[in-house]
């Protein structure tokens, strides 16, 4: 499991990275304030710091480089500061991704994992079952043998992998894999969980939940 | 082309009209003098030659000689040939224009005509193989017999004299105007420095360099013209400077009002999403929404801190003077919200210029800040002190 360090002064904001990176099965850790989290740098391991760079008492591009200096952590800037000069700076002094707020979570997500992957902390391939996923090449594989996905149903895979053993909103699920412009049609989503269903075999291991949507149990 | 190119080439061009102009003039007259003074002194000696012919005529007749033309012309000749080569050359003719005698060898081509011989006391100029002459006639007559005599002068040399005074008319202005365009150069080039030196550096403003000005010490109207010019450059480089601050001004007050309103949004965005996607437990639905609700009602006081701004940065604020010690007692009644905390002013009597609506608000703020860090002794103390000659 990867222990991340979340910096940000805002409560609301590392509450709720915290609670959606551990959903991940990711360990999470906060610290609200520049020395806090200098002190937490220096005595525990990390494999990804979230930065924030308006910090109390140090801010973020000093404790940047501090990291830098020390222990070479990946490291993502999170911030308000959206201005190519603020993103380029971040980035010139060793930020490996830069995320403006607002954010959405899929994003934080998303940049998180791929910057564990460069930094070989995180495979490629996730293995769940008997399936095996190569995420950045889009494979699906049962048994080494490779089932062919469409993009929608790849994607809908992934988002419920992302959230497994929690139940989830069929109309969400919609807008999540096929975007927000288009309007809802449950026959569409139906069919695709009916199809991933067929191809991977997981007829009891995507389940409908009443009134509410599919889940993934396994 | 060039400012000071022009100038040289029009000053040259006038300079060398004029010159030509008043010199075509002044050898015209002199060539008119000369051809005058040359006719005079030769009308002269024809007149002098045929009296003397004629005296000489009268001399025979009186002696009792028959006069036939063949006589005048064997007289003529004799006289001539006694002259020499070098006199001045002559013709005769009788009444039919015919030529009788003559010792010049060109005469064929003179175009000798009626009105010529006729016009007695005028002179014509003939030319013949680029040689000028200048023929005067007169006439005899004897035994009713009319007889031309016309005296040919060559006047070539008057001509040649001309052409060799253009020629060195033409050489004197060349260097004239050589040696003048040098100086009309020179002068040019010391008036149009001070335009190249405006060009210069309105073309340094115009790049961006607003601080530049041009140093023309002259009290002609180019002095005045870069004295404005500078005035203006101060002018702009204010305006730019004024424009750039409040660009900065609206700037950082941008960035910093996005980042006060994303953080929230942030929150507010994350939570709810995660609300509609998961079927969440009442623990986590909790903390969400409270959540949710907390950084709306953030929002809501910026938006509302924002109306204030705005509504004064459209009004005028008035400001008056204050008696700040009686105005904060004032205040201090006023506040309700303290609870078990009280407000202890100790200001002297002072007076503080501003705005009373507006000040109360501060004091307010200063006196609820205070109150939430909850002092030990539940006491706010209003105090002055000096800051580097300012009282707060």
């Amino acid at each position: 499991m990867n222990r991340i360090l979340i910096i940000e002064d805002e409560n609301a904001i590392s509450d709720l990275i915290k609670i959606e990176l551990e959903a991940q099965g990711y360990i999470c850790e906060c610290a609200m304030d520049g020395e806090i989290a200098a002190d937490y740098i220096e005595e525990r391991n990390y494999d990804l710091i979230l930065l924030d760079i308006m910090l109390p008492k140090i801010d973020g591009y000093e404790l940047l480089e501090y990291i830098k200096e020390t222990k070479e952590i990946p490291t993502i800037f999170i911030t308000a500061k959206s201005q190519t000069k603020d993103k380029i700076k971040g980035l010139r002094n060793g930020a490996d991704d830069y995320i403006t707020k607002p954010f959405e979570i899929e994003e934080l997500i998303a940049r998180v994992q791929a910057v564990l992957r460069r930094y070989n902390k995180l495979n490629d391939i996730i293995k769940i079952d008997n399936i095996e996923i190569n995420v950045v090449a889009r494979i699906v594989k049962k048994q080494d043998q490779k089932i062919e996905l469409t993009p929608k149903e790849f994607d809908l895979l992934m988002l419920l992998i992302q959230n497994k053993g929690v139940a989830l909103y069929r109309e969400i699920i919609f807008e999540k894999v096929w975007g927000e412009e288009l309007e809802f049609e449950t026959r569409t989503l139906d069919l695709h969980i009916q199809r991933l269903r067929k191809k991977l075999d997981w007829k009891d291991k995507i389940k409908t939940v009443y009134k509410i949507g599919y889940m993934l149990e396994i | 082309m060039k400012f000071s190119l022009k100038l040289v080439l029009s000053i040259i061009v006038i300079m060398a009209c004029i010159l030509s102009c008043s010199r075509f003039f002044i050898i015209r007259q002199s060539f008119r003098h000369s051809i005058e003074k040359s006719a005079n002194q030769n009308s002269n000696q024809n007149i002098v030659q045929r009296y003397y012919i004629e005296s000489n005529i009268v001399n025979n007749i009186q002696r009792g000689e028959e006069i036939t033309n063949e006589n005048v012309i064997e007289y003529i000749k004799s006289l001539y040939s006694y002259l020499g080569d070098n006199s001045e050359k002559i013709a005769l003719y009788d009444e039919k224009e015919n030529i009788i005698f003559s010792n010049f060898e060109k005469m064929k081509d003179m175009n000798i005509n009626t009105l010529l011989l006729k016009e007695v006391d005028n002179y014509y100029i003939r030319n013949v193989e680029d040689r000028y002459y200048m023929l005067f006639s007169s006439y005899l007559t004897i035994n009713n017999n009319v007889i031309y005599i016309i005296n040919i002068y060559d006047i070539t040399y008057l001509y040649e004299e001309r052409d060799s005074q253009m020629k060195e008319v033409l050489f004197v202005d060349f260097i004239i105007l050589s040696i003048a365009s040098i100086f009309i150069v020179i002068f040019s080039a010391i008036l149009t420095r001070h335009i190249k030196k405006l060009n210069i550096t309105s073309k340094r403003i115009a790049e961006g360099e607003y601080s530049n000005r041009v140093n023309i010490k002259s009290k002609d109207e180019i002095g005045e013209l870069a004295n404005s010019f500078n005035i203006m450059s101060v002018e702009i480089e204010d305006k730019i400077n004024s424009l750039n601050l409040s660009l900065k001004q609206k700037d950082d007050f941008i960035n910093g009002f996005t980042h006060e309103i994303k953080t929230p949004m942030t929150a507010i965005i994350g939570y709810s999403d995660m609300l509609r996607l998961k079927k969440c437990d009442e623990e986590l639905t909790k903390t969400a929404l409270n959540y949710i609700y907390s950084e709306a009602k953030r929002l809501e006081t910026l938006s509302y801190k924002l109306m204030n701004l705005m509504s004064l940065s459209e009004n005028n604020i008035e400001l008056e003077y204050i008696d700040i010690d009686n105005f904060i007692n004032k205040v201090s009644s006023k506040i309700t919200t303290l609870g078990n905390v009280t407000i202890k002013n100790s200001l002297t009597p002072a007076k503080v210029k501003g705005d009373k609506n507006l000040l109360e608000v501060v004091i307010r703020n200063l006196v609820e800040n205070a109150k939430k860090s909850e002092p030990k002794d539940n006491l706010v103390l209003i105090m002055r002190r000096n800051y580097g000659g300012k009282k707060i």
